[in-house]
Parts: C-alpha cells; structure tokens; sequence
C-alpha cells in the first residue's frame, strides 16, 4: 500500500494495463463483439466529437470545392451527359404496367419476399478509423437508434464494405471485408455461373478460389456478391487481378483488388 | 504538467482526432495525436515524466474502446512506446528539437509494431511488411504535429533552451 501510494501513476499505469489485458482476451475470444463499457466509451466519445467531424468535413469539402472548381465543373458535365444515357436505358428497361402489374399480383401469390428480407437502408459519415493507418476498421455516425444491429452489411457507392461488428445509441464499429476472418460468397460479373470464395489476404487485399477447378476467369473480370451468407446478391467486391491454378491444392486460385478504396471511407449505407 | 492539464489536453487529442483525419481523407494516412502527446511530454517533462505514459495509456485504452476492433492493443502499445522514450531520453538533450523529432519517428515504428505484434497474435490476416508500408507517411505527420507540440511545450520547461547557442 505505501508503495501504491509512492508511486500513484506508476500503479495507475498498472491497473490500467491489467485491465488491458482482461478486455483484450475478452474481446479478441468474442471476435471483437462490444460490451457494456465500449458501448458507454463509444456513446460518449461520438457524441462529444460528432459535432468536430461534421465541422472538418465542411471545411474540407469548402476548400477542395474551391480548390478544384475546375475539375468538378468537368465532372459535372460528364455526369449529366451521364444521366442522360441513363434516363434514356431505364426508358428502354422498363417493364410495361400489365407486366408489373402481373408481376406484382405473382409475388403476392407467392407470398415471395425478396432475397435478403429487407431493403431499409440507413446512411451514415465515417467518423473515425482504428488507431492505425493500416488497418480498415471504422467508426460510422449511426447506431441502434436508427436500428443497427450488429452484422448488419455495410456498402458505398463503390462497393461491397463490409459488416458491422458491434454497435451502441450513435456509433458503429465497422469490420471491412478485408479484415474479416469470414469469407464472401461471389460470382463473376460477365458470367454469373462462375462462383467461387474470396477472403482477407495479408497484403491489404483480397483473394480466394472458384468452386469449379475449370472455371475460366480473367484478369480484370469485376465480381460481385453471390447472395450466399449474410450478403446480398449483386453488391460489386472488386476487379481479378491475377487468375493461378494451384495443382496441389486443384483450385483455380484468384487475387482480388478491392473497388472499395477503405482508408478514404467516408459515406456509407448500412442495410438493415 | 499537472494532471488536470494533461487530462485536458489529452482529451482534445482523442476529441480531434477525427478532425484531423477528415482534414486529409485523401491519402488515407493521419497522424495519431496520443502518441504524439505521449512521446514529447514523456521526453520534455523531467520531473512529470510518468503523467505523458500514464495518460497516454489510458487515452489509448478509451479510443480502443470507442474506435477499435479489439480493445487494449492501443493501450499496450502506447505504454511500451512511452517506456522505451523514458529510456532514450538519457542519451538525447531535451533542448534540441531534433531529438524530439528522432523520438518521434522512432516511437511510431515502435507503436505500430507493437499494436501490430498484438493484432497478428490475434490472427489478424495483415502481413508486417504489409502493415509497415504506411509508416513513412505517418511519421512525416507525426514528425510535423510533434514539432509544434514540442515548441509550444518546451517553454514551459525550459524557458531559456537557446541561451547558451545566441550568446
């Protein structure tokens, strides 16, 4: 005790340390699942600093705005361009009203409910990452109030970014699908017969197997979710980068490039 | 430093970290502003030296809460970086700046080491050399942030540290 009392921070450092330690073994055994106290620390650090993240997210977008007048007013240009081509497709792919109409009383007869259940989404800011720079693992501005729940699958408009791992009131941990240890179902975009399994690799990157050993992938073939697992179908993961075939293993064996940039997240959707 | 300022200032770092991050989105790196804190105070501070590491580990605690994936690695890792600054700071002079800055660098390699040390125990899927690749950009922020704090925080301890150089 007279020692505790000599040295205060020393035994505060202790303590600390030792508490350490326990949360460690508790939340790396629970897969990072959150408990009573993240859920208090997260509540209460997003609530002080929400306010903080929104105002650098206007001063950044203020000044690359004025920064790059140029450049947006080109890309301004190219998206209604854009937008015309697509007023024009979904023109063409529209189903006529009897068919809708026909489709519509189909479903109800079926009583068919769609793939994933549910299609309530719920967009959040990315308001802070991990302690490091090199890791994907994010806090979003929205939590159990908007009704989050963990695992729920997290995108942008790039693509697939992962799932949420634990949340509280107004925060949510997000797990990319790079950090993950679990594995995505995927297909290949050009040919949708194609399937196969891709998981975090240790360069930051992704890679995986197709189910069929014959399967003829190609370098720069994009792949989306199968809608196999907690994901569903169609979100885009990434681009092939390198196609291998592994005798030892007889699995065609293939690297993906993530179309999700993760380190400069900053809007994303949630779907509940 | 009394503890009370060291609480203050700590949790403004925590508070504006995201701030900082948002102010530089497009290059995915940031500079992490506890460890900053803890390096230069544990290094300028002779007699208060305990309160940068002491704080730095609880600080870091509390954003592995808020903000990580696992919580305690920051911790860990942000006591180890502080001890080890306590122990170089005997071969280094607290009045040139230039030491603060070789800490500086020296503690960030170290912190992500150990944080990623941690994690790779945990069966995280991230390679070393992998992990180590952000590390130059980081230290360049980290570099820049620690050279303001240690000229804002050098007059406090050493308020005539050129003397001895204009005279």
């Amino acid at each position: 005790m007279k020692w505790i009392k000599n040295h205060k921070i020393i035994s505060v450092i202790i303590a600390v340390l030792i508490l350490s330690a326990g949360m460690m073994i508790a939340s790396i055994a629970s897969g990072g699942a959150g408990n009573g106290a993240t859920g208090a620390a997260g509540t209460v650090i997003t609530t002080i600093e929400r306010p903080f993240s929104a105002a650098a997210g206007a001063i950044y977008s203020n000044i690359s705005g004025i920064l790059s007048y140029k450049d947006l007013q080109k890309e301004n240009d190219q998206l209604q361009s854009e937008n015309e081509k697509l007023k024009q497709e979904l023109i063409n792919m529209k189903l006529t009203n009897n068919e809708l109409t026909e489709l519509k009383s189909l479903s109800k007869a079926l009583n068919y409910k769609g793939i994933s259940g549910s299609s309530d989404i719920v967009s959040g800011d990315v308001i802070s990452m991990d302690g490091t720079n090199w890791m994907n693992i994010f806090t979003i501005d929205v939590g159990t109030e908007s009704g989050i729940k963990t695992g729920d699958v997290v995108y942008c408009g790039d693509g697939l970014v992962g799932r949420v791992q634990s949340c509280g009131k107004n925060w949510s941990k997000v797990v990319s699908i790079i950090d993950e240890n679990s594995k995505v179902s995927f297909k290949v975009s050009g040919n949708l017969q194609l399937i196969g399994v891709v998981e975090g690799s240790s360069d930051g990157t992704l890679s995986g197997f197709m189910l069929d050993s014959k399967a003829k992938v190609a370098e720069g073939d994009r792949i989306i979710t199968s809608g196999m697992g907690i994901y569903p179908a169609g979100i885009e993961i990434g681009k092939v980068t390198k196609v291998k075939y592994d005798s030892d293993e007889q699995l065609e064996k293939v690297n993906i490039k993530p179309s999700v940039s993760f380190a400069t997240l900053q809007k994303v959707s949630v779907i509940l | 430093m009394k503890l009370w300022k060291g609480i203050i200032i700590y949790a403004a770092a925590l508070v504006l970290q995201p701030f900082i991050n948002y102010l530089t989105p497009h290059t995915g790196f940031t500079a992490n502003l506890i460890l900053v804190l803890t390096v230069i105070i544990t290094f300028i501070y002779d007699d208060d030296e305990m309160i940068g590491i002491g704080l730095g580990t609880v600080f870091g605690l509390l954003s592995d809460m808020a903000f990580g994936q696992y919580i305690g690695p920051g911790a860990f890792s942000m006591a180890i970086t502080g001890i080890t600054v306590l122990f170089l700071k005997g071969f280094a002079n607290r009045d040139n700046f230039v030491n603060g800055i070789v800490l500086t660098l020296i503690s960030t390699w170290l912190y992500s080491s150990v944080y990623w040390l941690i994690y790779f125990m945990a069966k995280s899927p991230y390679s070393y050399v992998y992990a180590m690749k952000t590390i130059p950009l980081q230290m360049v922020f980290n570099c820049i942030i620690g050279l303001i704090l240690y000229l804002v925080l050098i007059k406090k301890t050493a308020k005539y540290r050129k003397d001895r150089y204009i005279r």
